[in-house]
């Protein structure tokens, strides 16, 4: 079936069989920062931001984005420079082996669209999808408020611009 | 992974139209709500999807009276960030909906997905408390209350929306669940809800779950609370008569026992927190 929606800010057509997931089809189209991690909404690996709020990629079926936006790690960063959770994970040490990052990024940045300067446990509230079996989560918690602190001090974005650094 | 069935894929911009579509599939086909069930348990016997996503059922509406009007396909992000859904009954419903999976569930799982599905609910219990009722489209519209519509075999049809009548005043509810993570299925769940009227409780509604099960309401300690008042002594009472009411399934996860004993935890605490919600509060 003919499917039409926007990634990371440009337009994109395809075809695709109508029992594909968005996840399949994400990965296909080189997006592979959305992880298959347990393929049934349970790891948070596979989040991306659909119209903004983060979902599970892996539950959706790849027609229910037709005329949605949808943004992925791929699209957090920008020539400017990594986006703040991007760079607030690496200083903080949120990072280890990295499988479930990017799926972290998108609740995160959800997160912090709601609630621009959240407390340690709306911090955990919103990743309590993602799961991370190196770290422990204290420093991916760290990250989200030192990213908090960062964007609360940047130029705020303008409504309906993509998701995005600079 | 693909779901390899799936032959077919509607969106259809009406209720109607989606109505055709699922009655004339003689059972091949399955209305999509959010998709977060059906990706992974969809029915070996369905090859065609039916997306509401287009029917205009992304609605949430107080009526004049203080009622709610959740259209189907509002999502429970949608609900949790509507200043009358959460305040509605002493903040109950907004209070389940928070303990209601992840954020990445919440904001594509939908209201009328949850009701249809039937199963591993803690929403149903507050719907039933809360005396909750189903508008759906089979050829014509038709309200059922939520019981109703859960007991039946109604056929093909849509749900167009969940309606929660109006608080009565003097009332207030609460829920509670155990899991053993964050955003785990309940292994049990309980939502109370209770009316005064002249001091006494008029109506009171006791509704138990767990995992497997919708949650239903518990008669026996219904008639234990009625006419009484909600003291210490008589949530005692009514704790004992949860316990001896349930009929809680075993697995290996937690025992028979075990789910009795909770179901007597979840009610009191649910107990003890509507009371502290009652005009003067503490029980």
């Amino acid at each position: 079936m003919k499917l039409s929606f926007t990634l990371n800010g440009g337009s994109v057509q395809t075809d695709v069989a109508p029992g594909t997931t968005l996840m399949e089809l994400l990965r296909g189209l080189g997006a592979v920062s959305v992880k298959n991690g347990c393929a049934r909404g349970d790891c948070g690996s596979c989040a991306v931001l659909l119209d903004g709020r983060a979902v599970t990629a892996c539950l959706l079926f790849a027609g229910q984005v037709e005329g949605q936006r949808i943004t992925t790690a791929e699209g957090l960063a920008d020539e400017v420079g990594l986006h703040p959770l991007q760079q607030a994970l690496l200083e903080a040490g949120g990072v280890q082996c990295g499988f479930c990052t990017p799926g972290i990024l998108m609740a995160a940045v959800d997160l912090l669209e709601r609630e621009p300067e959240p407390t340690d446990a709306q911090v955990r509230d919103g990743l309590a999808g993602n799961l991370c079996r190196c770290t422990g989560y204290v420093k991916i918690v760290e990250a989200v408020q030192d990213a908090a602190a960062m964007m609360s001090s940047a130029t705020p974005v303008a409504e309906g611009e993509e998701v995005g650094h600079g | 992974m693909t779901v390899t069935q799936i032959q077919q894929y509607h969106r259809p911009s009406s209720v109607d139209a989606a109505w055709h579509l699922v009655e004339r599939a003689d059972g091949a086909a399955r209305l999509l709500g959010g998709g977060t069930d059906l990706v992974v348990r969809c029915p070996p016997e369905v090859s065609t999807l039916v997306d509401l996503a287009d029917a205009g059922l992304r609605y949430v509406e107080s009526t004049a009276d203080g009622g709610l009007r959740l259209g189907a396909m509002s999502t429970f992000t949608d609900l949790l960030e509507h200043p009358a859904v959460v305040t509605h009954t002493t903040g109950v419903v907004g209070e389940m909906i928070a303990q209601v999976g992840s954020v990445l569930h919440r904001n594509s799982a939908t209201i009328g997905g949850h009701v249809v599905r039937r199963r591993l609910s803690d929403v149903l219990p507050v719907l039933l408390a809360l005396d909750a009722t189903v508008l759906l489209y089979a050829g014509t519209e038709r309200e059922l209350r939520i019981d109703e519509y859960l007991a039946g075999d109604l056929g093909p049809h849509v749900v167009i929306e969940v309606r929660i009548p109006p608080r009565v005043e003097g009332s207030a509810a609460a829920f509670t669940r155990v899991a053993r993570t964050a955003f785990d299925h309940a292994l049990v769940n309980s939502c109370c809800r209770v009316d005064i009227h002249d001091g006494v409780i008029a109506v009171a509604r006791v509704v138990v779950g767990e995992s497997s099960a919708i949650g239903r309401r518990l008669a026996p300690v219904e008639e234990v609370l009625v006419g009484a008042s909600l003291t210490p002594s008589t949530i005692d009472t009514a704790v004992a008569a949860t316990r001896a009411a349930v009929d809680l399934h075993g697995d290996w996860i937690a025992s028979a026992e075990y789910r009795q004993h909770l179901a007597g935890v979840v009610t009191q605490r649910c107990l003890r927190a509507v009371a502290d919600r009652l005009p003067g509060g503490g029980a």
